[in-house]
Formats: structure tokens, C-alpha cells, sequence
């Protein structure tokens, strides 16, 4: 008979009890993962931006457009080794709104975001025709399209319909990248919008940045913004991770929201687990009583009732693994449904995994605590007088 | 099991023993300037009313309780000195428990249970399992090494109490009142085993007991009333 043995006896003693707290443990663990997911998920665009690329919009808000004359000026800003210029075009495919992203955009711009591989072939394609289209690799999977197809897709901010012909499929270069994406060129928008729309031509919405090699990127930026200071456009120019970063802030309520409920997933596990360990000690404790009196030190305690409370814990984490190995083998549209269209990237990502297991045995260790120090501190002539 | 063969050196030493207790803001003087002396291979019984001191006397000969002054050595050693971890260690190696009520656990079985002591002492599994099967052996009780507690007796069970105590090969076994909780028939029996790892073992043993006949086994009575010995 070993310390190990004895543990798992005790863990089994009340079968009943230990496998409805192990299913308890792994359903909150399910939902804390779930959550924690969807708050990854939520940051994928973030985690997929560049620190080291700049982004210059209008100072005002992303509303308001830029004169297409400050793309040379900013070219020619020490540090800066690329300027491309963009538009989000946001128009609808096959009546869905947010199916996926849409932007114009210049030559330029290909070569900033190294991200989205594709054959010269493809990219020569792209620009020598004017309603030619690059589609990410999940836009073409998702709706059966190859090189040759004819998209069309009705403009909200640019009214009208608007038709593409594939001219290549972008792959990412890792998971990261999200390729539910679909650029055509930038100067078909802007010769629609100046015969077509009666808009304002020449108008980019966004200047994407490439710095040259140990360039500083707070020290360009401010230098571009300097250069259009007092302007009737001024810019602000930041890195595209805090570009991101600002679109979720956007989302601040419900993001802190989902970690106030994980907050509360976490404090149900520990009630759980924190209360079958306080009745399991609490019915051994002249058990432990007769232990100290035969030769068992407070370490040996320790290691019975912590290995106890981190058996449950590690029942937990598998039940959990068995729950979630099948939910994330499926696609994300599948998991999400609908809801795939604001998350295109949606898997279980190492870092939530660790995060599970490093909650799981903290609140393994807390729940195990509070017991082990009641019987730490008892005397054993306490004990053995409870005994009759 | 080792026969020990120091009989008749001073085992155990009190020395000018005192003990009190604090309940509800009121001191209460358990032990009152007691000295004892108990010579290896003696057979003990402590006799008195309920809350003589008898138990508590037990408790602190056994490393269990620490006196409030006055001096304890038990094979040489003054134990009131020792650490709580040194004195878990020297329970471990030195003192056999048996207590009325048995105390086994439920989920182990009586091989199990008889090994347990044997778990914190540095030998194999192999070893462990030799001896506990042994104790088992001499208690009487090696055809039921399986049975959980569960499925034995109250005399059973206070056997392998008896194995659980002897298996470590302790210098002293220390019994409160390990007949109380049995019928006159059963209690004889683990009397007589009793005596046996006395004089066959040369196993000191100091057992609390009320009942005259139990202490009627014991080579010597030693009566407490009111915190004092008396005769």
C-alpha cells in the first residue's frame, strides 16, 4: 500500500459523489474553454496584424477618406520602405452581409501583406485586368469558386452591383492568416466612383505601411501625422496591431462581459470541487487522526489530500478532452454556425489549452487547501477524542 | 517481529509530570506532578475514573501530547523535546496504537491496513507485504488478509488493529481501553493476545482500561485519580 493507491481508494470511495464532481468540473471546464475561445477568437484579427505595419487613416474617424496625393509624401518618409492604399468596400455576396471582407486596393498593397501567397501568374492576371479579383482560400472553399468565376457582389457603401472575375486564389502562410478575403483593384473603384457615382474620386480610406529593416515605428508614424498636421486631413498613424486592436475595443462591453462570465465559470468549479473535498476531509477526520498518531507527517497528509482533489481535477481535464476533440475536428462554420461569419478563425489555440490546465490545478490546489489546513492544524489528541 | 530482550531496563521515565487544559477560560489540571517509571517488557494497566488523566498520561508517553513541564524519556530520548515531524518519525518507529473503536480504514483491505505503518519506513513492497502478513499471522488472522473491514467482526477487526500496531516492530504498544468496544468472550481473546505479544514478544505495553478483569492481564496496575497516581 502506497500513498498513490490510497489516494485513488479515497477518490473512489464515494463513486457516485466523485464522478458527478468530475462531470461537474468538466462541464464548467467545457464552458470556461468555449469562452475563452470565443475571446481568442475574438482577438484572431489582432494576433494576425503586424507590430512592424503601419496604418494611416484619417485623424477624424475611418469614415472620412484621404487625399490620394499623400501616399508619395508618405513614400517618401524616412523608414517608410512601401506605401499601398486601400478601401473597404463592404457589399454583400449572394445577399449576405458579412460574409466576407472586401477591399480595393493598389499594386502596393500586395506586397505589404506577404501573408497571402499566390502564383505570378495570378498576381499578373489580377492587375492587368480591371475587374479582376483575388480570393482567399476559405471564400473559395466556402463557395465553390476557381479562377475564371464570375463574382458579383452588390456594393452598400458603393451602391450597385459589382462583378469580378477570379484571377487567383490566395493561400495563407500560416493559420493565422485569415484568408476569408477578396481584393480587387483599387482603380476600378475609384473610375466607378468618379463616372458612375458622382462620388469623390481619389479618395483612398487607408494608407498600409512596409517599414525598411530597424526602422522605429512610433517614430515614423509620428512623423507622418506631423507631416499632415494643421491639414484638412489629418491623419493618425498607428501600428496595424493597435489598428486592430481598435476594432475590438469597439466590442469592450461584451468582450468584458465573457470574462466576467468565464470569472464566474472558474468560481463554480472551485465551489464544486472545494465542496466535495471539505466533505470528503470532513468524513475522515479521525482517519487522518489515526494517520498522525501511527507516524504521518503533515507532508504525507498534504500529498493525500491534494493528490485527491488533483485526481478529481485530472477526471475533469479528460471528460473534457472527450467533449472537445470531436467539437474542434469539425470546421468552424460548423461549430458556429451563422456565427462563423464574425469568427473565421475559431480553434483551440495552445495558449487556452494551457490556460485550462494551469485553472484546473490552481483551483485543484485552492479547493484541496482550506480542508488541509483544518487538518493540519488539528492536534491529534483532538482527533482521537472525536473517535468515541 | 523481533523478540526484544531488554527486559527489566527502564523503558519509559515521567519525571514530575504536569498537564492542564483550558476549556471555556477555566484551567483544568489534568496531570498533577506525576512520576512513573515502566521497565522494558512490563505490561501496564492504567486504571482510574473518567478524567483521572489516565488517557492523557498515555497520550504523552506516546509523542501524542506534549506536557506542560516535567520530563519524559522513552528508551533514552526526551521526547517532550522533539519536533512535530521528529516525533511523527519516532511514533512511526517506536510505538504501536491500538485503540477501542480499531480505527482501520474502510478502503483497505487487512493486509493493506497492517502494511500501512510499513509505508512510511525505508523497504520494498516485497518486505512490507512479508511482514504484514506476518503480524497477520500472529494475530490469528492470515485466511482473511483480503477482507475488508467491512466484512469482519469486531474482534477481527481489532486483530488487525492489533497486527497494524505490532508490524513496524515498535518498542512500545499503547492501548486504550481495546476491549471496550467488545463482548466479555471476544474481549478475552484479544486479552490473551495481548499477553502473548508481552511475554512471547517482550512487547512493553501500556493499556488504559476501566474494567478490573482487563486489567487483571497486566503484570502491573498503575491507579490515577485526579490527576495523580495514587497507588
Amino acid at each position: 500500500m502506497d500513498l498513490t493507491q490510497l489516494i485513488i481508494r479515497n477518490t473512489l470511495r464515494r463513486r457516485l459523489r466523485s464522478l458527478l464532481t468530475i462531470v461537474g468540473i468538466a462541464v464548467a471546464l467545457f464552458a470556461f474553454t468555449m469562452i475563452r475561445t470565443l475571446i481568442q477568437a475574438w482577438h484572431a484579427g489582432v494576433e494576425a496584424s503586424a507590430k512592424d505595419r503601419l496604418i494611416t487613416r484619417n485623424a477624424t474617424s475611418l469614415v472620412f477618406y484621404l487625399p490620394l496625393s499623400y501616399q508619395e509624401k508618405i513614400a517618401r518618409v524616412s523608414g517608410v520602405e512601401r506605401v499601398g492604399r486601400a478601401n473597404w468596400f463592404g457589399g454583400e455576396y449572394k445577399e449576405e452581409r458579412f460574409n466576407f471582407d472586401q477591399f480595393a486596393i493598389d499594386e502596393n498593397w500586395l506586397d505589404v501583406y506577404p501573408e497571402f501567397k499566390f502564383s505570378p501568374e495570378a498576381r499578373q492576371a489580377f492587375l492587368e485586368d480591371r475587374r479582376g479579383a483575388l480570393i482567399g482560400r476559405d471564400v473559395a472553399n466556402k463557395y465553390q469558386l476557381k479562377v475564371g468565376d464570375t463574382v458579383q457582389i452588390k456594393g452598400t457603401i458603393f451602391p450597385g452591383l459589382w462583378e469580378f472575375t477570379v484571377r487567383g486564389i490566395m493561400e495563407g502562410r500560416d493559420a493565422k492568416t485569415i484568408t476569408r478575403i477578396l481584393l480587387f483593384n483599387w482603380d476600378y473603384l475609384n473610375e466607378r466612383n468618379k463616372t458612375e457615382l458622382n462620388r469623390e474620386s481619389d479618395q483612398p480610406g487607408i494608407f498600409v505601411i512596409q517599414l525598411k529593416s530597424g526602422a522605429n515605428p512610433a517614430v515614423v508614424a509620428k512623423e507622418i501625422d506631423q507631416l499632415f498636421a494643421n491639414s484638412y486631413a489629418e491623419t493618425l498613424t498607428e501600428t496595424e496591431t493597435a489598428f486592430q486592436q481598435s476594432f475590438v475595443s469597439m466590442s469592450g462591453a461584451i468582450i468584458t462581459t465573457l470574462n466576467v462570465v468565464s470569472g464566474v465559470v472558474v468560481l463554480i468549479i472551485l465551489l464544486v470541487l472545494a465542496n466535495t473535498m471539505f466533505m470528503a476531509v470532513r468524513e475522515r477526520y479521525r482517519e487522518y487522526s489515526i494517520l498522525k498518531a501511527i507516524g504521518f507527517k503533515r507532508r504525507q497528509l498534504r500529498t493525500l489530500i491534494f493528490g485527491e482533489a488533483l485526481l478529481l481535477v485530472s477526471g475533469g481535464l479528460i471528460l473534457l478532452a472527450l467533449f472537445l476533440i470531436p467539437i474542434f475536428l469539425l470546421p468552424p462554420e460548423k461549430i458556429l454556425g451563422p456565427l462563423n461569419v464574425f469568427f473565421p478563425i475559431f480553434t483551440l489555440a495552445p495558449s487556452t489549452i494551457l490556460l485550462v490546465l494551469v485553472v484546473a490545478t490552481v483551483l485543484g490546489a485552492v479547493s484541496a487547501a482550506i480542508p488541509y489546513s483544518d487538518i493540519a492544524r488539528a492536534r491529534v489528541t483532538d482527533g482521537l477524542r472525536r473517535l468515541g | 517481529m523481533k523478540e526484544q530482550d531488554l527486559t527489566g531496563q527502564t523503558l519509559i521515565t515521567v519525571n514530575h509530570l504536569t498537564k492542564s487544559y483550558t476549556r471555556a477560560a477555566e484551567k483544568l489540571e489534568v496531570l498533577h506532578d506525576v512520576s512513573v517509571t515502566v521497565q522494558s517488557g512490563e505490561f501496564v494497566a492504567l486504571m482510574g475514573p473518567s478524567g483521572s488523566g489516565k488517557t492523557t498520561l498515555l497520550n504523552i508517553v506516546a509523542g501524542l501530547d506534549a506536557p506542560d513541564s516535567g520530563e519524559v524519556i522513552v528508551a533514552g530520548e526526551k521526547i517532550a523535546t522533539f519536533s512535530e515531524d521528529q516525533l511523527a518519525d519516532w511514533r512511526a518507529q517506536n510505538v504501536g496504537f491500538i485503540f477501542q473503536f480499531y480505527n482501520l480504514l474502510p478502503v483497505l483491505t487487512a493486509l493493506e491496513n497492517v502494511s500501512l505503518p510499513l509505508s512510511l519506513l525505508p523497504m520494498s513492497k516485497q518486505e512490507r507485504e512479508e511482514r504484514a502478513r506476518f503480524a497477520l499471522e500472529v494475530v490469528g488472522l492470515a485466511d482473511r488478509h483480503k477482507h475488508f473491514p467491512a466484512q469482519l467482526s469486531g474482534g477481527q477487526e481489532q486483530r488487525v488493529a492489533i497486527a497494524r500496531a505490532i508490524v513496524s516492530d515498535p518498542k512500545i504498544l499503547v492501548a486504550d481501553e481495546p476491549t471496550g468496544d467488545l463482548d466479555r468472550s471476544t474481549a478475552t481473546d484479544i486479552l490473551e493476545l495481548l499477553r502473548k505479544l508481552n511475554q512471547e514478544y517482550k512487547k512493553t505495553i501500556l493499556m488504559v482500561t476501566h474494567d478490573p478483569a482487563a486489567a487483571e492481564y497486566a503484570s502491573r496496575r498503575l491507579h490515577l485519580d485526579k490527576g495523580r497516581v495514587v497507588d
